[in-house]
């Protein structure tokens, strides 16, 4: 009891006690705010740097598109008839004639089918689970698992 | 003292009070102004992002066996930013040697004095990726060059813009063109399979807002690519066959010439060539190359009388509904007399006793018109509208018109009409519709609905069309017999149109061209059609070549064309002779 009247008696007695408390508050809550702004800029300032990005990956892929059919249509041209026609000439080629042609029999060659650019439409498939039990079952469920070899024939009703 | 000072500083804490209250005031009169208001949303918009058409890329199109017939292709539209522009004339001068645009019309684009409502100014679209990087290049050139000058009159390439898009393009040129059609710069597509798959080709565009503060930047909406056709034409039997009819053209003096392969089992077109072609990558030339009223596709948007092909309908009806058969004897005495019209034979003599067989080899008029007789009007009308004739096939291509069929009951039809209709006469068909109906003759008596799409590549997944049946006009037994009488009749008469080692069913046509004042003019157009081998059709060829001048007989101007045609087509479809065939069939 003493001592408490002792220490109240001395805070009058030093006022800057008191001062250092409220400027150590004051300096925490300016240390807080200024961590808490400078998370939030570091935050916002990695948000707007990635958001630049991704504005100029999108334009990328626009132009990577564009640039992708370009080159479709370059090898197209490439490979056009007149230009395999004059490819063929030049090195020696001449038009077959049907007096040229010679036949045989291919086993199980039905004639040139028409392309297939992409796969066809897929019938559903139902997929298995490729995963043993062990990595999807429950501790029950294993429990059980383990026991029902020795439990259940117990159980069944004899006739 | 204090009294002298206090209304200064009265006066100076209500001005500093009044102050606030009038930036408070004009903070509430903007919130309440409705046309202020809106002025401010839309300058925020303004900057704030914009709108972006995202364009799918059109779909390619494809031969059957996927060569390229149609891609796309980066093209730059070239601009200029107004504000930035310091000299036109330059502008004007590069543009006009490099992308051979007009000089005065760049220097009067360019020229406009940049305002609000002028920021922005088109300069030449369809600029190639060579020609654009040629124009970046003499930008930044001149801007080391003349860049420091002050002067007005410094060269300068300042402002100008350059934003790339898709264009289409044609590998092929004028390859397969009447058939594949073209798309504008409007990318609107005209005629041809790109008309007809317009809205499947080209995708769904779609506007997005695409902000430009980066913190609100959103992934891009999925804009999938237009579907991809594969059409049923092979590029090789394509060019082989336009190469054929240009030269037909050529050496008979005709108006045009066509020639139409069609798969009978199936429908396939596996060539469709016509005359004029052009090439659809210069598209702007087409009013040049097709002044009106000529079709840019002949063989869909082109009727005409066909004349004797036309008996092989007849005569396979007059077989179905069993009036006649092979053996069946006409006297031909040279004329037919019906409702006041006398028929004469195509050289006006008299065939004598003939029989069915003989009246196809000699393609008599007469013979045909009594068979017409035989069958009777309503029946024959019934089985020409069976066969398809005066409605369009529902071929998957624009721009198909459908011919015309009188029947009994029409202000134009007169008893007359029967027997000229049964030679070809008094009706008017496409080669598609002719080409459609002769092929219940090649495929046991179905007919197949003509397409010219084979499949549909859409996200990734190839659709198969498929086949669809069109009608079933007369039995196989008819299909048969009739076949059967017109590989012989070709035979007997040692044709121009048989092709050593295979057996062709065929019949020439040569057609009246009808005047204003009846059939006058001596010019005529000649067909032919034909199917092979006969016994089991794997092609059928339809030639018409249009008023020929060095013969008027289909005999002599179409048989010659069809013979060269299959002589190209069974090397080019790997079909042996008939009798290699049957060997390797029999091992």
């Amino acid at each position: 009891m003493q001592q408490l009247e002792r220490f109240t008696q001395a805070y009058p007695q030093a006022p800057w006690r008191g001062q250092l408390q409220i400027i150590g508050l004051f300096l925490v809550v300016i240390v807080l705010l200024g961590l808490v702004a400078g998370v939030y800029l570091s935050v916002s300032a990695r948000s707007t740097a990635i958001g630049r990005d991704i504005q100029g990956l999108q334009r990328q892929i626009r132009l990577l598109e564009q640039e992708n059919e370009t080159l479709k249509s370059v090898l197209a041209d490439l490979s056009a008839s007149r230009r395999l026609e004059k490819r063929s000439n030049e090195i020696g080629f001449v038009p077959m004639q049907v007096e040229d042609a010679i036949y045989v029999r291919v086993p199980g060659y039905s004639g040139r089918p028409p392309i297939t650019l992409a796969p066809g439409r897929e019938e559903p498939v139902v997929r298995a689970s490729v995963l043993p039990d062990e990595y999807t079952e429950s501790l029950f469920d294993w429990l059980y698992r383990q026991l029902s070899p020795y439990v259940l024939p117990l159980l069944e009703v004899q006739p | 003292m204090k009294s002298d000072h206090f209304w200064r500083f009265s006066f100076l804490g209500y001005a500093i009070s009044i102050l606030p209250l009038i930036v408070l005031f004009q903070l509430l009169r903007i919130q309440t102004d409705k046309e202020q208001i809106q002025m401010f949303i839309d300058q925020g918009k303004r900057f704030s992002g914009y709108y972006h058409t995202i364009e799918p890329a059109r779909g390619q199109i494809f031969d059957r066996y996927g060569h390229p017939i149609a891609g796309n292709k980066t093209v730059y539209e070239v601009g200029a930013e107004l504000y930035y522009v310091r000299n036109p004339e330059t502008i004007a001068m590069a543009l006009s040697v490099i992308t051979d645009a007009d000089y005065n019309d760049v220097l009067e684009a360019a020229s406009i004095p940049p305002s609000p409502d002028a920021v922005y100014v088109v300069l030449a679209k369809g600029v190639s990726q060579d020609q654009a990087e040629q124009l970046k290049i003499l930008v930044d050139q001149m801007q080391i060059t003349y860049g420091n000058r002050k002067d007005e009159d410094a060269p300068s390439l300042r402002g100008l813009m350059f934003f790339p898009y898709l264009e289409r393009m044609y590998p092929e040129k004028s390859t397969a063109s009447n058939l594949v059609g073209f798309v504008n710069q409007e990318r609107e597509g005209f005629y041809g399979v790109e008309a007809y798959y317009h809205n499947m080709l080209a995708g769904k565009e779609k506007v997005v807002w695409l902000p430009t503060d980066p913190n609100l930047v959103e992934g891009l909406p999925d804009t999938p690519g237009g579907v991809s056709l594969v059409l049923t034409i092979d590029r090789e039997i394509q060019t082989s066959m336009e190469a054929l009819v240009d030269k037909a053209m050529k050496q008979n003096g005709a108006e045009s010439a066509t020639i139409v392969v069609l798969d009978p089992e199936t429908g396939e077109i596996m060539a469709m060539a016509t005359t004029p072609r052009m090439d659809i990558n210069q598209y702007w030339r087409y009013a040049e190359v097709f002044p009106a009223p000529m079709p840019f596709n002949r063989a869909i948007s082109q009727s005409y009388e066909p004349g004797s092909v036309y008996k092989v309908l007849t005569m396979a009806t007059g077989l179905d509904l069993g009036v006649i058969t092979p053996d069946t004897e006409f006297i031909d005495t040279g004329t037919f007399e019906i409702a006041g019209a006398i028929i004469y034979n195509w050289n006006f003599g008299a065939w004598g006793p003939q029989n069915m067989i003989g009246c196809l080899q000699h393609s008599l008029n007469t013979c045909h018109a009594w068979v017409a007789t035989q069958i009777g009007a309503q029946n024959f009308y019934a089985y020409m509208q069976k066969f398809g004739l005066g409605r369009s096939t529902g071929i998957d291509m624009a721009g198909e018109v459908s011919g015309r069929l009188k029947v009994p009951g029409d202000d134009d039809w007169y008893e007359a009409d029967l027997v000229t209709n049964a030679f070809g006469q008094g009706v008017a068909a496409t080669p598609i519709q002719m080409i459609s109906a002769i092929s219940a003759l090649a495929n046991d008596g179905k007919i197949m609905t003509p397409h010219i799409v084979h499949s549909m590549i859409s996200d990734g997944v190839q659709h198969e069309i498929g086949y669809n049946l069109a009608a079933e006009p007369i039995t196989p037994e008819t299909a048969h017999t009739i076949t059967e009488m017109l590989a012989q009749s070709l035979e007997v008469e040692s044709s121009n149109a048989l092709v050593p080692g295979y057996r062709v069913a065929g019949k020439t046509g040569t057609g009246e061209i009808p005047t204003p004042y009846g059939y006058t003019s001596y010019l005529t157009n000649t067909s032919f059609v034909g199917w092979g081998p006969a016994d089991d059709p794997k092609f059928l060829v339809y030639v018409w070549l249009e008023k020929p001048t060095s013969s008027i007989w289909g005999s002599e101007v179409a048989a010659p064309v069809f013979r060269q045609a299959v002589e190209k087509l069974v090397v080019l479809m790997n079909l042996p002779p008939d009798d290699i065939r049957l060997e390797l069939l029999g091992q």
